[in-house]
């Protein structure tokens, strides 16, 4: 026979195990990340390519964007930083902007560097 | 006297001697078999050595999920590849879902633990009405689920159940493919703490799920429901006179064998990092039921001791045979062909065995009761 407290014991472990369950997905959850370093017009504005670029996300090893290419990146869960590194010619660093940033439950995602450089809001946008 | 006592003993110790080798018949014969295979194979011993590894944590999980149902009496459980079906819907969700790592394996765990659940009672129940005949109704019932799980996996998944990944959907716009790369989650568990032993590489993780289970079923059978299942794998109908719902009993018996195979098969593919959409859970109730039985396990008796013994020596076979046939021979097909004359030799004889033992049992009863 089932008693109140049994009932209660069984709810109790099916939501204990939906809310690790959410957990685990949120902690898990991988999110593929292009980086487009090519010319972008985001509402009025339109941003030039930046110069070479090399992209270090989390303790990831460095990923170089070319002027006009892109490249992509694989992050897992939802909390993330970015440093860019802005390069001239020589390839000598010019500047270094770093960034944290939150990622949704979305798949895919993809950081414009001239909007990053600019610093505007919209440089990470869904895809 | 001194002399006759002398004899006594050594009568009694010949007969427990030849009782043991009796009741240890496949053991044996499998570790004569490989000990003249290993020299033919020519394999090193740190290439034996990792292999056996590989395959003990790979395998042990599913086979020590056959454990429950036969100290309930019930055999053993064809039907386990129902709960690993339950594990490869879990997989494909969670490689839809892209969530990888740890957190990838133990989502797929609990996804997949209710329908493992709902499937186990389906199981139960049926066996329940198939008393006595449980190792073939599970067995057909395998069968049965194979074809709901292809009508689900084959034709609702990205028809009405969604799948966005469009690399796991097939060409035509619904359906799984044959093949889903596990590269989120390959080795997750493995590789999470692992060193190296010589040339074997120890991952702790996993050996201490297992350690685990093997804890859960020594803890299980000094339980309330454990001694149940004991008495009802003993005799049901003494059981039942004595109050314990069997019925029941042997329900919560399959649900948990199958919710462990569930999780058995999930921590096989992890560490394969390839899921045959169709064929990855066909093979494992064979596999697993003859690595158990040549452990020295019988259809009504088998220990934790039993599942590594027979899953060593039944993988070192599986290891050895092919090179070893080529060696011999100069064909690897023999080696090939007698894996799979072994696998199911073995569950042949094991169940002739059975049945054969059963008969003598109630033949020497039957006598006892007219007086003879």
């Amino acid at each position: 026979m089932i008693t109140h407290r049994m009932k209660l014991f069984q709810l109790g472990l099916v939501l204990t195990f939906i809310a690790i369950g959410s957990i685990l997905f949120y902690v898990g959850k991988g999110h593929d990340l292009i980086l487009e370093n090519k010319l972008i017009t985001i509402g009025p504005v339109t941003y030039k390519a930046a110069p070479s670029i090399k992209l270090i996300i989390d303790d990831q090893k460095a990923i170089p964007v070319n002027s006009g290419f892109a490249n992509k990146a694989f992050v897992v869960g939802a909390s993330h930083s970015l440093k860019a590194q802005i390069l001239d010619d020589a390839g000598a660093v010019i500047k270094v902007i770093e960034k944290k940033f939150k990622l949704s439950l979305h798949n895919s995602f993809l950081i414009s560097m001239p909007a990053l450089v600019a610093n505007d809001p919209k440089w990470i946008k869904e895809i | 006297m001194t002399t006759k006592n002398l004899q006594l003993k050594k009568l009694l110790t010949l007969d427990n001697a030849a009782h043991l080798l009796m009741r240890n018949t496949v053991p044996i014969l499998f570790i004569l078999i490989s000990a003249m295979a290993i020299p033919l194979s020519e394999f090193s011993f740190s290439y034996l050595s990792q292999e056996l590894m590989t395959r003990l944590i790979r395998n042990s999980f599913l086979v020590l999920s056959l454990l429950i149902p036969i100290i309930a009496g019930m055999g053993l459980n064809f039907g386990m590849v129902l709960g690993a079906m339950a594990g490869q819907v879990g997989l494909i969700f969670v490689t839809d879902w892209n969530i990888v790592g740890m957190p990838g394996v133990f989502l797929a765990m609990i996804i997949s633990t209710p329908l493992a659940i709902l499937l186990g009672l389906i199981c139960g129940i049926i066996l329940n009405k198939a008393s006595g005949k449980e190792m073939v109704t599970g067995f057909v019932l395998a069968f049965f689920a194979q074809g709901v799980y292809q009508l689900v996996v084959l034709y609702g998944m990205g028809a009405i159940i969604p799948i966005e990944r469009l690399t796991l959907v097939l060409s035509r716009g619904y359906g799984i493919r044959n093949t889903v790369n596990l590269i989120g989650i390959r080795s997750s568990l493995d590789s999470a703490i692992s060193f190296d032993l010589g040339p074997v590489p120890i991952p702790v993780v996993t050996l201490f799920i297992i350690a685990l289970f093997c804890l859960f079923v020594v803890w299980f059978r000094k339980t309330k429901l454990g001694q149940d299942m004991k008495a009802i794998g003993q005799d049901m109908h003494v059981a039942e006179a004595a109050g314990i719902r069997v019925l029941r009993t042997r329900i919560i018996s399959i649900i948990i064998s199958t919710v462990l195979a569930c999780w058995g098969q999930i921590i096989y593919l992890q560490n394969m990092g390839t899921l045959n959409t169709y064929n990855s859970h066909e093979q494992i109730g064979m596999f697993s039921i003859a690595a158990l039985l040549v452990g020295g396990a019988t259809v009504s008796k088998a220990q934790i001791s039993h599942v590594f013994v027979g899953v060593i020596l039944f993988h070192l076979m599986f290891i050895v045979s092919p090179m070893a046939g080529k060696n011999l021979i100069g064909s690897a097909m023999l080696g090939e062909y007698f894996r799979g004359f072994v696998t199911y030799g073995v569950i042949s004889a094991a169940l002739v065995v059975h049945a054969w033992t059963r008969f003598k049992t109630n033949q020497r009863q039957r006598q006892h009761l007219r007086g003879n």
